[in-house]
């Protein structure tokens, strides 16, 4: 509830903010979007300001990531540029390092490029996060590379992860606040093939079977998650009350099962 | 066992039939045509106590001697409307009575329109016992079964037609059940003490009241009497198979212009036993009743009154649910204005506002959840609320030959109901849900009723009516759930209904008539249909979702009967067959859930016969059976909850003092089950020997007693929930007090 109220809150201040401001921002932010900064770095050898943001604080599963860059001298925001993330996991007790799936900067929208990346376990005292930010400002020819240290919180019961068998990753997407009735169900679905490379798998055929397991009963009219884009399946799920509520997902190519889990949802 | 309380009854009963009897009186008097005051040439009179009769002379008049007492007089001719009175010797003066009858076309009482109803009141005429439940006095009437789930209000199904098929009225208004599972038929919210009458229409030949396919239940209340100055009725009573204990009180005061009459009823009741000592946990009850009426009549022609109905009940046991009910709660508030004058065309206008309230808890807190296999570990207490508010015009207009009625309704329903599923485990969420998301149903309907003889013998009536209804949901998360479960969109639905009935009636003879109705009728599907959600039904052990785009049900129906009527016997015989188009039942949409669909037909047939044969003076017989099928065209399948072939047979002794009564109750087998739609299983045949009586000490004091199921037979009804066994032996006593 009371978060809610911050959110609205804030979404109130904020669109008062960008309407007294007035020209200067209205062009480049959008009102509607309530980012969490990350940090920023300035890459002195490119004059450019680098800054992350996030929807919300980072978090194992499904990230959206938004990168906004500014020239150090004049100030202007930059529109025009390839941007590329990796992400990058240090294991120091392990000795070892992986990266993890993730979607690559689309393009520039309402002053940010837009990229996600699916952290696969928490940050811990001995592993560290990264996302490396490499960038080439197609009106400078001005490029450089931004790495930002991340705290990445564990989030088993919120957004959930499993890496099956064969090393395929899959992810919820967006499922905050699941509500009584249908409910947008999207997962990512990616193979691991090396340590650092996750492609998306898109042919996969998904089936979701919500239960309650305390009451042993389903619910009709879902509808399986079909491929969109980039390993992203969208369906529909349906809560027929609130409560503890377990979504059971199979992937299959083939009738070959690629993986094979669920996850716990509780609907308020 | 048996021949003992056999000798016992013999024993009560023969020295009563002697008793010899008191002084006689004469009774004379003439009988008129209503509209035009000519006196009617061989009119027939008769004494129901007594079924002796005599015929009025050319001038209309006629004289009987009869013994002091109390009776109930029938007048009838042809081409009239038959009445009755209620003769008291110590009302007889000197001079003769008067009656007046009007032309069969003329008036359209409701107990009197051509054949179509039977009221509870003809009934009584043979079974004159003080009922003790509005149940009694609805399984008296052939065609109504009695679905039970407890020892508590039955719902009542008329011809194999329930909840949604058939409507239940008070007064005509519209009341809707609160209980998404059936605990509280509309029956439940009013107590014998507070009605006049039970009218009941089969089929949808009669169509004034309602929109329906099976008939209407009218529960018409009782009105103060201007004639009782100050009138008090109190019983107290005892059944021994519940320990039940009840008191009733009953208040007539009236003044000049204004009346007043108030009920209060009080009964509670322990565990029933079942036949052979069976105790039936869990099913006792406590409930009280209050009715207060205030009349005030405004000159000759115009009469106000204003009605509160109260009634609340506590801890009900339903043994053959999931649930008991914790508590419910009914206000059922009208007023209504009368215009009457018997000598204008224009003869009755009537208006009426109403506004009722139910409300129903229900939970399971006192049953063992982790013994069950549905919703195991799980109490899940349950609300539910309707309101219902409506307006009703109705105006008569007769003419010589011919009436016309048009009555006109508009009520407004909001219904909500929801559910909370608690865990025994402590890591478990506590679920919720909403059953019934704040439907609003708006209803505008218009019936019309044409009667007209066509000549002395042969009349005609027509019935038409129409209903256009809309309805929507309010409740933010009711929508959200229903739309989440249903694949067609669209919530808010708008039905227009149109339904026309023909009735003929042909009098070969004064004791003859023969019926002949057919019927074209549709009703709406119920707030639960469209709406419903997660509703779950014990009847096939599935959760049910509704369905907004139901279409409604359509029936075509025709219906036969025919009448003989005689001083000292009446027969009647009823054969019908009804064809149901879009019928409403549930379809597994997945392996959990059922969807409120349409199918392509169902039909149903049955015969009903009766008859009383009044024997000897004082003793009458009286029998009836029914017999019933139904059969759902599409699954190929018997219809659910069909009563067996069952009958009854009474046989009936009177005099002023004593009414002794030994009726029995026989059911078949039935083997017809609908296994496909429903758990029901085959029910066997079984029999049960009652026996009733009354003595009126003197005129204040009256003892009534009887005893049910005297050979304490274990038994269930087919139409009992989870075959709910039937009460055993039951011996039940009351005595009333009237001043
Ligand atoms: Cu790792
Ligand atoms: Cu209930």
């Amino acid at each position: 509830m009371s978060k809610k109220i911050e959110i609205m809150l804030s979404a109130f201040l904020f669109s008062m903010i960008a309407h007294v401001s007035g020209c200067t921002d209205k062009d480049t932010h959008n009102s509607k979007l309530q980012l969490f900064p990350i940090a920023s770095i300035t890459v002195d050898s490119a004059s450019t300001i680098v800054s992350l943001y996030a929807e919300d604080s980072l978090q194992v599963g499904f990230n959206r990531l938004y990168i906004g860059m500014k020239t150090t001298d004049d100030g202007h925001e930059v529109d025009n540029a390839q941007v590329e993330l990796i992400p990058m996991m240090d294991m120091t007790d392990m000795g070892m390092m992986h990266s993890s799936p993730f979607e690559e900067p689309s393009g520039y929208e309402n002053g940010y490029f837009q990229g996600a990346v699916v952290f696969t376990m928490p940050s811990y005292d001995m592993g560290h996060w990264t996302v490396r930010v490499n960038f080439l400002n197609h009106h400078n020819h001005m490029q450089g590379s931004a790495v930002f240290n991340l705290i990445i919180k564990n989030s088993s019961d919120v957004k959930a992860l499993t890496i099956g068998a064969d090393k395929y990753i899959m992810t919820l997407i967006d499922h905050k606040e699941p509500h009584v009735g249908l409910n947008d169900f999207e997962i990512g679905l990616y193979k691991k093939q090396t340590t650092m490379s996750f492609p998306p798998v898109t042919n996969a055929m998904v089936n979701i079977a919500p239960t309650m397991p305390s009451m042993g009963h389903g619910s009709s009219n879902n509808v399986n998650p079909v491929h969109t884009s980039m390993g992203r399946y969208h369906g529909k799920v349906n809560f027929t009350m609130t409560g503890d509520w377990q979504v059971d997902v199979n992937a299959t190519i083939n009738d070959t099962t690629l993986l094979s889990t669920h996850y716990d949802l509780t609907v308020e | 066992m048996r021949t003992f309380i056999l000798t016992a009854i013999l024993a009560l009963i023969i020295p009563l039939t002697i008793r010899a009897q008191i002084q006689s009186m004469e009774l004379r008097g003439v009988v008129k045509d209503a509209t035009t005051n000519q006196p009617i040439s061989y009119a027939h009179v008769s004494i129901l106590e007594t079924k002796r009769g005599c015929a009025c002379d050319k001038d209309g008049r006629f004289t009987l001697s009869l013994p002091q007492g109390e009776y109930e007089i029938r007048i009838s001719a042809m081409g009239y409307q038959e009445k009755r009175m209620l003769i008291r010797s110590q009302d007889i003066q000197a001079s003769e009575i008067e009656v007046s009858l009007f032309t069969r076309t003329i008036v359209l009482t409701e107990e009197v329109v051509v054949a179509n109803r039977e009221s509870a009141r003809d009934l009584r005429s043979l079974y004159d016992q003080k009922f003790n439940t509005v149940d009694d006095l609805s399984s008296k009437i052939d065609g109504v079964t009695l679905i039970q789930r407890a020892n508590f209000a039955s719902e009542p199904s008329v011809r194999g037609m329930t909840s949604g098929q058939i409507a239940t009225v008070v007064d005509g208004m519209k009341i809707f059940s609160a209980c998404v599972d059936h605990m509280d038929p509309v029956s439940a919210y009013v107590e014998v003490e507070n009605l006049e009458k039970l009218e009941i229409s089969k089929g949808s030949f009669d169509l004034s009241l309602s929109q329906n396919i099976g008939g209407t239940i009218n529960m018409v209340t009782e009105k103060p009497d201007f004639e009782k100055r100050l009138f008090t009725e109190n019983e107290a009573g005892y059944e021994s198979v519940s320990r039940l204990k009840r008191v009733r009180s009953v208040v007539n005061v009236s003044r000049d212009n204004i009346a007043v009459r108030a009920t209060f009823s009080y009964k509670r009741a322990g565990d029933f036993y079942a036949g052979k000592n069976n105790r039936v946990q869990r099913s006792g009850f406590e409930k009280n009743n209050y009715k207060v009426d205030l009349s005030k009549k405004i000159g000759a022609a115009h009469k106000v009154n204003v009605s509160f109905i109260g009634d609340n009940a506590w801890d009900i046991g339903y043994p053959s649910m999931l649930m008991d009910t914790r508590k419910t709660k009914s206000q059922i508030y009208s007023i209504e204005h009368r215009w009457e004058r018997t000598s204008s065309r224009i003869r009755l206008i009537e208006s009426k506002v109403y506004a009722n309230r139910i409300e129903h808890w229900m939970d399971d807190y006192d049953r063992d959840v982790t013994a069950r296999t549905v919703m195991k570990d799980m109490y899940m207490p349950m609300f539910g609320k309707t309101t219902t508010v409506g307006v009703t015009e109705q105006a008569l207009i007769v003419d010589k030959k011919q009436a016309f009625r048009i009555i006109g309704e508009y009520y407004y329903l909001n219904a909500f109901a929801d559910m909370t599923m608690e865990s025994i485990a402590n890591n478990v969420s506590p679920m919720y849900l909403v059953n019934l998301g704040g439907i609003d149903v708006n209803n505008i309907s218009l019936a019309i009723n044409y009667d007209r003889a066509l000549n002395n013998r042969l009349y005609w009536k027509l019935n038409a009516r129409t209903d256009y209804s809309d309805r929507s949901l309010h409740d933010k998360t009711g929508r959200r759930l229903l739309e989440g479960s249903i694949s067609s969109a669209p919530l808010h639905q708008t039905y227009i209904t149109a339904a026309i009935s023909s009735v003929m009636e042909y009098h070969f003879s004064p004791a003859y008539t023969m019926s002949v109705a057919l019927a074209q009728s549709e009703r709406m599907p119920t707030h639960l249909e469209n709406y419903g959600f997660y509703l779950y039904n014990i009847q096939d052990g599935y959760f049910y979702m509704g369905n907004p785009n139901l279409k409604p049900e359509q029936s075509r129906q025709i219906e036969c009967r025919l009448i003989s009527e005689h001083t000292a016997s009446r027969f009647q015989l009823n054969v019908f067959y009804n064809i149901i188009n879009h019928y409403v039942i549930g379809v597994l949409t997945d392996s959990e859930f059922k969807t409120y669909a349409n199918i392509n037909r169902a039909r149903i047939a049955g015969v009903e016969g009766s008859g009383t044969l009044n024997l000897a003076a004082r003793w009458s017989v009286a029998a009836s059976v029914s017999y019933l099928y139904g059969v759902n065209d599409e699954l190929n399948e018997p219809l659910p909850l069909i009563p067996p072939i069952q009958g009854s047979a009474a046989l009936v002794y009177q005099n002023e003092i004593i009414w002794l009564g030994l009726d029995a109750r026989v059911a078949g087998a039935q083997k017809r089950i609908a296994g496909k739609t429903s758990l029901e299983d085959e029910t066997k045949s079984f029999a049960v020997l009652n026996m009733r009586g009354s003595i009126k000490w003197n005129s204040h004091l009256e003892w009534k007693f009887g005893v049910e199921n005297i050979f304490d037979k274990l038994y269930h009804e087919h139409l009992s929930i989870n075959n709910l066994p039937g009460r055993g032996r039951n011996i039940y006593t009351g005595i009333i007090v009237t001043y």
